[in-house]
This record gives structure tokens, sequence and C-alpha cells, in this order.
């Protein structure tokens, strides 16, 4: 039997777009909460810097943990990004795969 | 004879195909660890319980009261950044290739094996620290808890969207 190459297609986009919209929505999601929460952190430490309210003795560390928090916010989106790409690819090679035995006849392990 | 030779030669080649698409599938990042999930979800409420309970400030009077719970949270999150950092890492060229890319823009690139939710684990653990030093040293201001309590609660959001990412 022939392979399919329409359906086979069809099923890749059908597959690839489920996981990239789903991760994409996570993705979209993380990254509110995140811009968010680091405004309102920087928010807070600018004020407690002019009021004094943040002591010496910490605004140092809080000035850094911005600049480190806004880095590893990126490497984690980086990190899901790579992810969604894992799924996709082997979702894409499954689809693949199982349009191969269909059309062959021959199981793969 | 020869076309015999030929389809076997054709068939082999296809099996190959077969065999070499098979091993096509693909791990970029770590496996999913519920153990490890479910430590970080129970020690950030054990982390929001303490943060209530010193939320007006403290003075370093009183940090006697409440070493248990520092040393308690600091050793928790040690812990679980050894767990997050003990797992399988894979490396592949094409990340390596994309890393000297963006390094050569001047762009911070996530370095072969670190794990993003490893980092900020290892972050809240210094928080903390950082804030029973100041508890000892001089006490906590009211501002002061909650941006040691922001900058934790925005790390542990990383970590587990990521950990919790992992679960394909």
């Amino acid at each position: 039997m022939a392979l399919d190459l329409t359906q086979l297609i069809a099923d890749l986009k059908t597959a690839i777009s489920e996981i990239v919209g789903k991760d994409l929505t996570t993705i979209r999601g993380f990254q509110e909460r995140q811009l968010k929460a680091i405004a309102q952190q920087s928010a807070l430490v600018s004020t407690g810097i002019l009021t004094g309210d943040i002591t010496p003795e910490t605004r140092e560390f809080f000035l850094d943990g911005l600049e480190d928090m806004v880095l590893n916010f990126l490497k984690t989106l980086r990190g899901i990004l790579e992810i969604t790409i894992e799924k996709a690819w082997n979702a894409a090679v499954k689809v693949i795969w199982d349009a191969i035995e269909k059309a062959t006849g021959v199981t793969l392990l | 004879m020869k076309f015999l030779l030929q389809s076997a030669r054709v068939c082999g080649l296809f099996l190959l195909f077969l065999v070499s698409f098979s091993s096509c599938t693909v791990q970029l990042a770590p496996s999913y660890n519920q153990e490890l999930v479910t430590g970080i979800t129970a020690q950030n409420k054990a982390t929001m319980e303490f943060f209530a309970m010193v939320a007006l400030g403290t003075k370093n009077s009183t940090y006697a009261n409440r070493e248990p719970y520092y040393i308690q949270l600091i050793g928790g999150f040690d812990a679980l950044v050894t767990q997050a950092n003990a797992r399988f890492t894979p490396r592949n060229k094409i990340r390596q290739k994309a890393n000297e890319a963006l390094k050569k823009k001047g762009i911070p690139v996530l370095e072969e094996g670190e794990i993003p939710s490893a980092t900020a684990l290892e972050r809240i653990y210094t928080t903390l620290v950082k804030m029973r030093e100041t508890d000892q040293k001089q006490g906590v201001t009211f501002t002061e808890v909650q941006a040691f309590k922001g900058q934790i609660k925005i790390y542990m959001d990383q970590a587990l969207t990521y950990e919790n990412a992992l679960e394909r």
C-alpha cells in the first residue's frame, strides 16, 4: 500500500499543533506572571532603598537578585522551549513511523 | 542471481533506513521526577508559612526563636538542589552550536548540563541564607521581609514551572 502523503501531512500538522498550542499557553502564562512579579519586586526594592527600609546590609543583594532573576527567567523560558521542541519532534517521528508501518505492514520496534 | 542480490541490497538499505529512523526520537531535557516536584511543593508551603510568621519584620534579639525554622528550610532547599542536579542531562551538538552563536552576540545562554530549576532552587537557598544572616545581625525590616519573600516566590515559580513542563 502506498503511503498517503496528504494524510501524513495532515496528521503531522495535528500532532505538532496540539503540542505547540498547549505549551505556548503555559509559556505565555509563565511569562506574564514572571514579568509582573519582577516589575513589582523592582518597585519594592527601589522604594525600599529610597525610604531606607531596605538597609545597606541587603541593598546590593536585592539589586543583584533582580538581575539574576531576569537571567534565570530567560533560561527557564529557553528550557521550556527545548522541551516543546523535543515533544514536537518525537510526535512527528511517531506519526511518520506509524504511516510507514501502515504502508509497509512492517512492525517497527 | 544478480536480481536476487540487488533485491537483497535494496531490502537491506530499506531496513537500515527503518532502524536508523526508529532511533530518531530525541531527549533534549532531563527526565521528570515526581518525587522532586512533591518535595519542592512541600518546601514551598513550609517557606510561605515561615514568611507568614515573620511578615511584620523581625528583631535580632529574638533570632534564636527562628533559628530552627531557618535550619529546616535552608537544609531542605540544599537537599532539593542536589536532587535536581543529580539527573542525566542530555547533551547535543545543536544546542552547542546555538550557544556559540548566542555567546558571540553577548546573549546569556543555558550552559551544557545546566538545569534552570536547579539554579532557581539554589538561588532560594542563598536568599534564605542571606535572610538568616541579616536577621541574626540586625533583624529584618518589614520591607526586607517582603523583598526576600518576593525573590523566593519568583524563583519558586521558575522551578515549579520548569519541573512540571518536564512531565511529557
